[in-house]
């Protein structure tokens, strides 16, 4: 009787860990697959390391794959060897004056936040001054009053690629993630200001005060437009509205506000893992899965019912796609469009590894 | 606009020994034209961010400044202070209509730049004109020939990432550097980097190109800075030792009429 109940206990307590939570909402098979394809990844992305620790000479890529190894079932961190610290070196070593961490004009913003992240991801406090600076310059890069936008404009809040550019969801989202990885205090008014950005960038009428807003509850690339090779036009697609729930969730909304409700209910709609949901075209695919795999983990559900009325367990379907789209070398690649450099294998393989990582956890 | 208009620098410019009234005219003209264009194009709309701002006005001054300007002078050497005047009065013009709407970062290499870009393409108009005088041509057609073909030089590979744009995107599959090489060699590229502007990634360009998805690299300033350089002095330099044409180059035709 004893040994019932400790055995129950301990059952008990596996099934509240958070541990335990993927493991029980995902087939151990499958499981297992899903972990082997990760090693296989990293083996991938460590080969892919240039003598300076970088990859393809980019921060964006460098701080990408870093985060893949940290965050990955191994427990990877500095104490493993060079091919961890080389990258850390790698970034720190491209880290400017105004805080920004990025080897050239392009994609500030984008590579700031993304090395936020895998800083933030190595858990050691020497590197509180470099985050610290790169907080600073994410926040000060924010459309708002200082370059004289006020909040009627449909720029406001937005975060753009890194010089004073439109704005646009993307990134916004990214910036947010870096923001949150930086600790950024929860009062701060960046993430109000975001939010006026974000809102106006989902087709939510209610929410959303631009001419041009529809009522599906997705999200567009920014308010009024999409890139062109989604058309242009404002119809909501699934990268961006798995961008525009996950900002909502890192800026602090409760699951119960009707914005989350909204963009929640036209992911679960529109779900397929074939093509960039609401779209017919592969544009955008992987960086769909990324975010995908983020944002539903961020909201806590193992299940959905699609608008089929299909019960769908999202952890298994979306592991067992990216396990079946790997290559024999542990890449993974979009064949079928090379926009937003998904043509290429070391910056797919970090992102599709970090979506398997959030399907595990 | 007329083209011959545009390049003759006033009425009497067919004619008549070209001094400074005609260059001050002409350079009137253009700063008019200019100031409303920009205007037009929505330079000043809230929607356009500084470096984005910076890149329209010196690209509008760079393409309409041959097109206005006055020709070769009397001789080799007033024309190259001819150019620097002209290349130096664009830019101000440039500074004072970027200062118009507040202060700007990046507005001083901005300005070198399109000192630079017109000096190299008022450059090679004042060669083609040359040239084209030693062939026969009378001065008017001479000069406008010249405006409009330096025009050509600067604006065709100007739009490059956009007509090459496709092309390039195709070679890329077994030349990845064939996006990098379109970009570079854009003289828009050239303002967008001197201003610190993404240029690839603004609004309109982000519609239109089908670069802005891809991976390319942008040109670092220093050595598109020194191959301009290099380019001015070869092309004010070479034609300033060259002879200088006689006003009788240019009047062909009232030569002939002279010859018995």
């Amino acid at each position: 009787m004893i040994k019932k109940v400790l055995v129950a206990s301990l059952a008990g307590l596996m099934l509240n860990s958070p541990a335990s939570h993927a493991a029980d909402a995902m087939d151990p098979a499958l499981r297992e697959k899903a972990r082997r394809a990760v090693d296989a990844g990293l083996h991938y992305l460590r080969g892919q390391q240039q003598p300076d620790g970088s990859v393809m000479n980019s921060v964006g890529i460098t701080a990408l794959s870093l985060r893949a190894f940290l965050e990955a079932h191994r427990g990877y961190n500095e104490g493993d060897g060079a091919f961890i610290t080389k990258q850390v070196e790698y970034l720190l070593s491209k880290v400017n004056d105004d805080g920004s961490i990025c080897e050239s004009l392009q994609n500030r913003a984008y590579n700031t936040a993304v090395a936020l992240n895998a800083l933030a991801a190595t858990k050691n406090p020497k590197y509180a001054d470099t985050i610290a600076g790169g907080r600073k310059f994410l926040l000060g890069h924010q459309i708002d009053e200082a370059e004289g936008y006020k909040p009627d404009h449909r720029y406001y809040g937005g975060i753009g690629y890194g010089g004073d550019e439109r704005p646009d969801m993307s990134n916004t989202y990214l910036a947010l993630e870096g923001l949150k990885a930086a600790a950024t205090d929860p009062k701060d008014p960046v993430w109000q200001r975001a939010m006026v950005f974000v809102s106006r960038s989902q087709n939510r009428s209610e929410s959303n005060d631009q001419p041009w807003a529809g009522n599906d509850g997705g999200f567009v690339y920014m308010p009024g437009w999409n890139p062109p090779e989604f058309a242009n036009g404002t119809n909501s697609y699934g990268g961006m509205t798995a961008a525009g729930l996950i900002s909502l969730l890192f800026a602090g909304t409760e699951k119960n506000d009707p914005r989350v409700q909204a963009a929640y209910q036209w992911m679960t709609n529109s779900y397929t893992l074939d093509v960039n949901p609401g779209t017919n075209t592969k544009h955008g695919l992987f960086y769909f899965y990324n975010a995908y795999a983020k944002v539903m983990a961020a909201y806590g559900v193992d299940e959905f019912v699609d608008g089929k009325g299909q019960k769908r367990n999202w952890r298994n379907e979306l592991a067992a796609k990216l396990v079946s789209l790997q290559n024999p070398d542990g890449s993974w690649v979009n064949k079928e469009s090379n926009k937003w450099w998904e043509d290429k294998p070391p910056l797919v393989t970090a992102w599709t590894v970090i979506a398997l990582e959030h399907a595990l956890k | 606009m007329n083209g011959t208009t545009l390049a003759a620098g006033g009425p009497a410019a067919g004619t008549a020994p070209r001094g400074s009234r005609p260059a001050v005219a002409s350079f009137a003209a253009l700063a008019l034209t200019a100031l409303l264009v920009i205007a037009a194009m929505g330079a000043y709309s809230s929607d356009l961010q500084g470096s984005a701002r910076l890149v329209l006005i010196t690209s509008v001054i760079a393409v309409l400044s041959p097109l206005f300007w006055p020709g070769r002078a009397a001789s080799s050497r007033a024309t190259a202070w001819r150019t620097l005047g002209w290349s130096l009065g664009a830019m101000l013009l440039a500074a004072i209509a970027a200062l118009s709407v507040g202060s700007t970062p990046h507005i001083a290499s901005a300005c070198v730049m399109l000192l630079l870009i017109c000096v190299t393409t008022l450059g090679a108009a004042a060669w083609a004109e040359s040239l084209l005088a030693r062939r026969g041509a009378d001065m008017a057609s001479a000069r406008n020939a010249s405006a409009w073909l330096a025009t050509a030089l600067l604006a065709v590979p100007a739009a490059a990432p956009l007509w090459l744009g496709p092309a390039a995107e195709l070679a890329a599959a077994e030349r990845p550097r064939a996006l990098a090489a379109v970009v570079a060699v854009s003289p828009l590229t050239h303002l967008a980097i001197a201003s610190g502007n993404d240029l690839l990634r603004n609004q309109w360009f982000y519609q239109h190109s089908n670069l802005a998805g891809l991976r390319f690299d942008y040109p670092r300033l220093v050595p598109v800075f020194a191959g301009y350089a290099a380019l001015s002095l070869v092309l004010v330099g070479v034609p300033a030792g060259a002879r200088s044409p006689r006003a009788s180059d240019f009047n062909s035709t009232s030569s002939k009429e002279q010859v018995p």
